[in-house]
């Protein structure tokens, strides 16, 4: 009886020893694991900043030409050197005293020299954006931002 | 009778050294990924500065100087300081001003210093204003 007693208690040393020994490895894994996921999820936010910004910086869109015709539209020739599409979300026609929230208008873009509507400006393209109505002014800057990101500003003198 | 010590059960040190050795390893190599990631992001978005910026520079340096010899045919010099790629022209009626673009089917490349003719799609009244536009964005009208 007494054998058996020294027994059962060996075993639950070695069973306890086990035990010990995996919730420390398994706590461990789960620290590094943990720490991997943070670690993740860190970096591809960054990633996805630093390609944001890149994606920014691959737009290059220039105005080329501008006119206001006799029906009161403001017609853009905006041509992208950049290796980046560029799609168009906000236009605004800014006055020399602007005010925050005002100012934006609609717009349709197409082809130039084509009657083919287009989504965006793909690279080396050049696109005609046409405004309605356009300021009476004959001065006044012109803001457009992409969905990119992007934010181009030129000025207008009609 | 002898009662097993619990110190028996405990790993060596070697095999301590071992896993302490794995786990560091493990941590090692996870942060050197994730910075060899961010590296490798960052210097594409340096490429794409760099590449901005010397398209943006590239831009201000062309120059040309642009002559309607007839309803046809556009005469371009260059007077900048790089190779310019003429990719279409506006034509515009000085009658409304509003512009009409024609792209060009291929593209003339004019050299540094150097002269090109350039044959007009469409016909084009002589006394339109012609401005050629370039692959950069630029677009330059006849004097």
């Amino acid at each position: 009886m007494s054998r058996l007693f020294v027994r059962r208690r060996a075993v639950s040393e070695i069973v306890g020893a086990v035990l010990v020994a995996m919730i420390t490895i398994a706590m461990a894994v789960a620290y590094v694991m943990a720490g991997r996921s943070t670690a993740q999820s860190q970096v591809l936010s960054m990633v996805d900043l630093i390609r944001a910004a890149e994606r920014r910086q691959r737009q290059l869109l220039s105005l080329t030409y501008a006119y206001k015709d006799g029906s009161g539209n403001l017609h853009l020739f905006i041509y992208n050197y950049g290796s980046e599409t560029s799609t168009p979300d906000k236009l605004y026609l800014a006055e020399p005293t602007y005010v925050m929230g005002s100012g934006q208008y609609t717009f349709d873009m197409k082809q130039a020299g084509t009657n083919t509507p287009v989504p965006c400006i793909g690279s080396k393209q050049l696109v005609e954006l046409t405004a309605t109505p356009a300021p009476s002014q004959n001065q006044f800057d012109i803001i457009l931002t992409t969905a990119e990101g992007g934010i181009f500003i030129w000025k207008f003198q009609g | 009778m002898e009662v097993p010590r619990l110190t028996r059960l405990r790993l060596s040190s070697k095999a301590t050294v071992a896993v302490g050795a794995i786990v560091i390893i493990v941590v090692f190599m996870i942060v050197l990924t994730c910075i060899g990631i961010v590296v490798m992001e960052s210097n594409r978005y340096n490429t794409s500065v760099k590449y901005a910026n010397e398209a943006v520079a590239t831009k201000a340096r062309e120059s040309l100087a642009v002559v309607q010899v007839s309803n046809t045919l556009v005469n371009v010099t260059n007077e900048g300081s790089t190779p310019v790629v003429v990719i279409g022209f506006f034509r515009v009626n000085p009658a409304d001003n509003n512009p009409n673009y024609v792209p060009l089917s291929n593209p003339v490349a004019v050299p540094l210093l150097s002269s090109s003719s350039i044959t007009l799609p469409q016909a084009t009244p002589e006394n339109w204003k012609v401005g050629v536009v370039t692959s950069l964005g630029n677009v330059f009208w006849e004097k």
